[in-house]
């Protein structure tokens, strides 16, 4: 995903192979990349029969299907076998016209993914007048462990994400706090554009009702009728559940969570979920429906629950905010409910200007160990929001 | 006053007569209308004054037993009155059968009246049982245990009230008390145990979560004994050892999604990330109106108090005869009770 998207934008810079009735080639994935779990296809067609082209999309021997009108993107799992994969697409027109290529993947050998290992990060930069859009690669300053590193990709705007929306359905939520919630997630869906997909997970103390990763907002909204309140809240097993949904995608990933409390009844600590945080790229946005306005953002509040007294409900909630904010995204601290739309479209207008910065840290070896990141620009005033860091994980 | 006697008396009649719902009514009309919603203290000792004047002469013409119906009336009425939202009037109902229960009680000194005290009153306990409500409750159901040490819904209730409020040391003295007086209490065993684990004693916690697995009990109870089992060994880094409790828990649950992703976690941390993928993508949505065990565990518990409350009142069913005769200082009953009846 990530490779697509750097060689979509060469090619509209190169304008290749513009020229014949019909043309096709894969954008992604690339020939010399391992791929696993769920990847995103995407297929470029041109020539002068281009508008009336349909696709066949073929994986190791086997038809997966034949789109009809752009875009020729689709979404295939190829399971998490260290294995090659062959991609192959026919493009078809009217007159007996095709075309067809193909690309093959290698499977992973470790010393490849020693020299492969591109780490990115999706930085969020603010100034006083609003976010910082004009930012170039030579702006930038990624450090880790307090080394330099060298930035070999740079993205800037609107890069497709693969998203879960965790959405608070307990008890305390009943009325208008879920109508609220419900209509802000419905926007935040609005908000997708044609290569993101999303999952909503409505929770309680258990997941309550789930959609599959789809992008068609419409589909996904089903999930969003008559949904009722009930039950305790269980945030920590359902971050993790989320994230571990994302494990399988590739590309940019996000977790949007949303809450109006702290967890009472997870089987996981926050501890735990943390640690999964710092393994996976995936940045976690916190929607905290607080409705105490006046209080300190900083109050931690605290619940009477069998499972968390006082103090560790107060750690819960204190390690869910640093884990959010080490995943480079952050928490919106809402009191009003009237405020529940302009914060979900607030985040998806926010990863909608994100820079994607990648470089090959100059340590690649996968001791398992924490590795601090900092990313800093030249431009006075202004306010980088990235993720804090990552584990190297062999 | 004096129409107020006559009242209380006409109301017991009735309660004596077997007429239960038509004595609570009578009960309640004549007390709404000497007390009304907000009544003063001095107003309420009045009414209490006068009540207790009727039931001493009948006390006096019969003895203890006559104390019976009359508790398990205003026993009866402070339900109605809370249902009814006057917090007034159900405290004065609540106090007016504790009060004789316990007078009952130290009166007799037999064990089989100071059981039924501990009964009445946690019976009450019971009934304001709930997060918001447990300090109240814990208060009664203290004084339901110094009647009746034993009383294991007493001891479960209490227990909880402490939980929640992380006293887990005092929620372990009642439960150990609990599991003491009925080693089978499965339940009671279960709080325990987790109580333990919170309080470090980690072996004695082990050994309870084992005791449980090893009896037959609800599924959520065996759940939790699993999960808590598995999160024991975590904290003893023994994660080969809490992966097979999860494991277990899942496959004798295969529905229980916190036991699903427990066991998800415990793989991805032993290295085994495919096992883990493969439990999580079978994880779906839970069935409708099934709550989780630890969101179960959490509630107050269910004391199962409606059939201790069928049981007082058979013991009032058994005594109404009692009450009839000790209204006959009012003339009831002198016409003959069994030919009224009949």
């Amino acid at each position: 995903m990530r490779a697509a998207i750097l060689a979509l934008s060469l090619m509209v810079c190169s304008g290749a192979a513009w020229g014949s009735d019909l043309d096709v080639w894969i954008d992604y994935p690339i020939g010399d990349e391992f791929v696993h779990g769920t990847v995103q296809i995407v297929v470029a067609v041109s020539g002068a029969k281009a508008d009336q082209a349909t696709v066949e999309f073929v994986i190791d021997g086997e038809t997966l299907g034949t789109m009809i009108r752009r875009p020729f993107t689709i979404n295939a799992d190829v399971g998490n076998e260290n294995v090659e994969h062959e991609f192959e697409v026919i493009a078809r027109a009217p007159g007996g016209i095709t075309a067809r290529t193909s690309v093959r993947t290698p499977k992973l050998h470790v010393d490849d993914q020693l020299k492969l290992t591109l780490q990115q990060v999706y930085v969020t930069v603010g100034g006083s007048g609003g976010r910082v859009l004009d930012l170039e690669r030579d702006d930038f300053r990624v450090v880790e462990e307090g080394k330099d590193q060298k930035i070999v990709t740079f993205e800037r705007g609107d890069v497709p994400l693969t998203s879960v929306l965790l959405l608070d359905c307990s008890l305390s939520m009943t009325g208008e706090p879920l109508q609220a919630a419900l209509e802000g997630a419905s926007m935040f869906l609005e908000g997708m554009t044609d290569l993101d997909e999303t999952m909503l997970m409505l929770y309680s103390d258990q997941l309550l009702r789930a959609s599959d990763f789809n992008g068609d907002p419409s589909t996904l909204k089903e999930t969003l009728s008559e949904v009722d309140a009930s039950g305790g809240t269980a945030i920590n097993d359902h971050l993790y559940l989320a994230l571990k949904k994302l494990d399988a995608r590739q590309g940019r990933s996000v977790v949007v969570l949303f809450s109006d409390g702290t967890d009472v009844h997870s089987v996981l600590e926050m501890a735990e979920v943390a640690q999964k945080v710092r393994r996976s790229q995936a940045m976690i946005y916190w929607i905290y429906l607080r409705l105490r306005p006046g209080e300190s953002v900083d109050k931690v509040p605290s619940y009477m629950a069998t499972w968390r007294d006082m103090e560790s409900s107060q750690n819960e909630f204190r390690k869910l905010r640093e884990a959010v904010n080490e995943s480079g995204g952050r928490v919106q601290v809402v009191d009003h409910l009237e405020e529940l739309d302009d914060a979900f479209v607030g985040i998806m207008s926010e990863l909608r200007e994100q820079y994607v910065i990648g470089y090959y840290p100059t340590d690649q070896s996968k001791d398992g160990s924490w590795r601090e990141v900092k990313v800093r620009v030249k431009r006075s005033g202004a306010k980088v929001q990235a993720r804090e860091g990552y584990t190297a994980y062999p | 006053m004096r129409k107020l006697e006559t009242s209380y008396v006409a109301a017991l009649e009735l309660l004596g007569r077997g007429q239960r719902q038509e004595a609570l009514e009578a009960l309640m009309e004549l007390e709404m209308e000497a007390l009304g919603s907000t009544p003063s203290a001095s107003r309420i000792d009045r009414v209490w004054k006068h009540k207790l004047d009727v039931v001493r002469r009948a006390l006096e013409l019969t003895g203890p037993e006559i104390l019976v119906p009359v508790i398990m009336l205003h026993h009866d009425a402070y339900q109605l009155y809370r249902n009814a939202n006057q917090p007034i009037l159900a405290r004065h109902a609540r106090d007016m059968a504790s009060d004789l229960a316990t007078y009952k009680a130290q009166t007799t000194k037999s064990d089989a009246d100071k059981e039924f005290a501990g009964w009445v009153m946690t019976s009450f306990g019971a009934s304001v049982l709930t997060l918001r409500t447990a300090g109240t409750s814990a208060g009664i159901l203290r004084d339901a245990l110094e009647l009746s040490p034993n009383n294991p819904v007493a001891l479960l209730g209490l227990a909880w009230a402490h939980e929640v409020h992380g006293e887990y040391l005092d929620a372990t003295e009642l439960l150990s008390r609990l599991v003491a007086s009925d080693p089978s209490h499965a339940h009671g065993r279960l709080r325990l145990a987790v109580c333990e684990r919170r309080l470090g004693n980690l072996e004695s916690a082990k050994a309870n979560f084992m005791k449980v697995l090893a009896q037959d009990s609800e599924p959520w109870i065996r759940s939790i004994a699993r999960q808590e089992l598995a999160r024991l060994l975590i904290s003893l880094k023994d994660l080969e050892g809490a992966e097979r409790e999860a494991r277990a828990a899942v496959e004798e649950f295969p529905e229980d999604q916190e036991a699903a992703i427990l066991l998800a976690s415990l793989c991805e941390r032993l290295g085994r990330v495919s096992n883990a993928d493969e439990i999580i993508s079978g994880i779906g949505a839970s069935a409708p109106g099934q709550p989780s065990a630890r969101y179960i565990y959490d509630r107050q518990p269910d004391l199962d108090i409606e059939s201790v409350r069928v049981t007082l009142h058979s013991m009032m069913d058994e005594r109404l005869g009692v009450l009839i005769s000790g209204l006959r200082w009012w003339g009831v009953g002198t016409e003959g009770q069994e030919g009224e009846e009949g």
